[in-house]
């Protein structure tokens, strides 16, 4: 489903919901209840129904979501391919591949990987707070996580397909914090893991 | 003054306390309306920037965003405070405290020049949380900017701990402090002191607001302290926790000390009762817990914090919606379910709307609240989208039905006229917010133009949601004026009210009119 399909039916539906809600005290607004005692007891009893309702369903989606979480101990177990340090600084990425074999490279805003594969991001920060998110070519969020001073966050990723991503900067830090981006190259792994820096993109954001 | 003082019933002492509460609360709504003109001006100047018809530099766009985020979140708590103390003095559950009162406003207004003058003349831009490290590296603010805007939310924190120990203690020398959270209603036996709702609101509200107070004056003399010796140095995640335990928390209550003051007057407005009972004792008591633990959810995506507290996070998060909706929206619905023309007048139905804004916003906050949406909603447009709807749609409404009760309005018309327009273009803002987030747009940046390849699309969303809710932002606010016009026309026996009898087992009943 496309992003503009899913944000029209998103709106449709909250749009369906506000005309509902506006119907109800329309009505309440005109009608004057006859026996508003009878009506309390009526609204109390379908009170107890939809305590029962969300409290199980509210019970169910806690089940199924706390399962599929975004951290380490969540990946099933799989090791991961390549193993990328990320460090935020005001304003550039710095990324650090020298795990990845037969590569020892430091690379600033770029960074090249493989698809499909699993990629262990090691994210921290030399100064204040930055977030980094991982957006695809078409500009949607498929990721994050925050990049703290004094912590590593551990972020597994996959790429599901050869392409352009972006990492935008997702916690405020300062006055450059919108420029702060890098672009990560995927492209199909072939034998070896690429991840090259290029020359003279060394710093597109805005880096000191 | 005359008329209330010619009225009978009430002893020339109580009626002189209650007007003393009146004006000090009057004088407070005005203060804040007067902030959220200011502030929601610089809000709509924002989504301009954002959406590309100004240009701002980024640092005066960050310092907009400072003072828009402390002062606007700021004066909803500082009226919500007041409203909360007004109802509890009318109600004769607390003597009244002009004073006290006056000088907390005093101070507040004092801390909110502070502010004004660190961010617009200083250029202080670290954003309302000022996360750590922030305000120290890398500032394009003058240190003194800091030091001034530090210092003057203390006063302001110091200065509404005040006011929640006035209500405290009030309520606790009114009701006896064992009463004030309810319990007594599961005693067995014997004759028990019966409270209304507002009180065990007000009771759960300045507990958990004290804690909340501890926790901001905490980091922020922390942070004092390293401003005065820069060797100093903290933990940034544990500097975290304390902010959002304060942030989230305070947000909360801003809707809580509000929702008290519903539970006080809707009844008189709808001539249905509204009575405390074993329910509502532990609907609110569980909140008063919840409440605290389930600002974790702002932490979700710092994988270093402990999985045990992601998983409170996101437990306490859904919990605190059970008792939210299941006592409160039910009440506020059997309150106004076929209630008629005659009594479908501004109040009640500023009361009805405002707990439907809270309940869309506090919707859009489980939606986030889910670790699995998080990863793809934290910090996008969707944070605003949902804090907006409950502050704008929610507490904001509620404050207008408040002013329109305490000035004793009648212009019945032009009030439900500004109440439709804000409604309608309110949602209407905020639905740009709701499409950016879910268009993935980024939240607290400046502007989306130097986004480029290959988030073209991603800046093309962030720059159009932003200039439509700019325009209707406008629209919400000449909603606004329009309601402040509506609170001039002051009906002439508005104290009358004053004479209402009083009954402590459950919010008044018989409508003002």
């Amino acid at each position: 489903m496309s992003i503009e399909l899913k944000a029209g039916l998103a709106t449709a539906i909250g749009a369906g919901t506000m005309l509902l809600i506006a119907l109800f005290l329309w009505y309440s607004s005109r009608r004057k209840s006859p026996a508003p005692e009878d009506d309390h007891k009526r609204i109390y009893e379908l009170r107890v129904i939809y305590f029962f309702i969300l409290t199980v369903g509210l019970t169910a989606t806690l089940g199924a979501t706390l399962q599929r979480l975004p951290y380490p101990n969540y990946r099933g177990g799989h090791v991961p391919a390549v193993v990328v340090k990320v460090t935020g600084s005001d304003w550039l990425w710095k990324f650090d591949s020298k795990s990845v074999p037969g590569k020892d490279k430091v690379t600033y805003n770029r960074l090249d990987l493989p698809s499909g594969r699993l990629v262990e991001f090691r994210v921290t920060s030399t100064d204040v707070n930055h977030g980094f998110g991982i957006y695809d070519s078409h500009g949607v969020l498929l990721g994050q996580t925050q990049a703290m001073p004094g912590y590593v966050n551990n972020l597994y990723f996959r790429f599901p397909k050869p392409g352009v991503y972006r990492i935008e900067c997702l916690e405020y830090c300062g006055v450059g914090h919108q420029l702060m981006h890098a672009d990560v190259t995927v492209t199909e792994p072939s034998g070896s893991v690429a991840s090259t820096a290029r020359a003279g993109n060394a710093s597109r954001g805005v880096g000191k | 003054m005359s008329e209330l003082m010619d009225q009978s019933g009430l002893s020339a002492d109580r009626k002189r306390g209650v007007f003393s509460a009146w004006g000090v609360t009057v004088a407070a709504i005005a203060v804040v309306f007067a902030d959220f003109l200011v502030m929601g001006a610089l809000g709509i100047v924002m989504r301009m920037n954002q959406g590309q018809w100004l240009k701002l530099d980024p640092d005066r766009f960050y310092s907009f965003m400072t003072m828009h985020g402390l002062l606007m979140t700021g004066g909803l708590f500082t009226a919500a405070l007041y409203a909360a103390w007004y109802v509890l003095v009318r109600r004769g559950g607390i003597a009244s405290n002009f004073r006290g009162m006056g000088i907390s406003l005093i101070a507040v207004m004092i801390g909110v020049g502070g502010i004004v003058v660190g961010t617009a003349v200083g250029g202080y831009a670290p954003g309302w949380y000022m996360l750590y490290p922030l305000p120290f590296l890398h500032p394009t603010w003058p240190s003194w900017s800091m030091g001034l805007v530090t210092m003057s939310l203390l006063v302001i924190g110091l200065a509404w701990s005040a006011v929640m120990l006035v209500i405290l203690r009030g309520l606790g020398r009114r009701y006896g402090y064992a009463n004030l959270l309810g319990w007594q209603y599961f005693a067995r036996g014997g004759a028990r002191t019966p409270v209304s709702p507002v009180v065990i609101i007000a009771t759960i509200c300045v507990i958990d607001g004290l804690v909340a107070m501890a926790s901001g004056a905490a980091f922020l003399i922390q942070y004092l302290i390293e401003w005065i010796h820069p060797a100093m140095h903290y933990n940034a995640l544990l500097e975290k926790n304390m902010i959002m335990l304060f942030g989230h928390t305070f947000a909360n209550l801003t809707l809580y000390f509000m929702l008290g003051v519903i539970y006080e007057l809707m009844p008189r407005f709808t001539g249905r009762p509204w009575k405390t009972n074993k329910v509502v004792v532990v609907a609110w008591n569980a909140t008063m817990v919840f409440v605290l633990l389930a600002y974790f959810h702002h932490l979700y995506m710092d994988f270093a914090q402990s999985e045990t507290l992601q998983y409170l996070g996101e437990i306490f998060s859904y919990t605190s919606a059970i008792p939210a909706t299941v006592v409160t929206v039910f009440g506020v619905i059997a309150q106004i379910y076929r209630i008629g023309a005659k009594r479908w007048k501004v109040v009640p139905a500023t009361f009805a709307l405002g707990t439907l804004g809270w309940v869309i916003g506090g919707f859009a906050a489980i939606i986030d609240a889910t670790i699995t949406n998080n990863v793809v909603l934290h910090n996008t447009l969707w944070v605003p989208a949902h804090f907006h709807t409950y502050y704008l749609e929610g507490v904001f409404l509620w404050l207008l039905g408040f002013a329109f009760y305490l000035v004793g309005s009648r212009a019945e018309r032009m009030g439900k006229a500004a109440l439709a327009l804000m409604v309608v273009a309110g949602y209407g803002f905020l639905s740009m917010f709701y499409l950016g987030g879910e268009l993935s747009v980024p939240r607290r940046y400046s502007d989306y133009i130097n986004m480029g390849f290959p988030t073209h699309a991603l800046a093309a969303h962030g720059a159009a949601t932003a200039e439509a809710g700019a325009i209707l932002g406008g629209l919400f606010m000449v909603g606004f004026l329009l309601f402040l016009v509506s609170l001039g026309f002051i009906r002439r026996n508005r104290f009358v009210e004053f004479e209402a009898p009083e009954d402590d087992s459950h919010s008044l009943m018989g409508a003002v009119s």
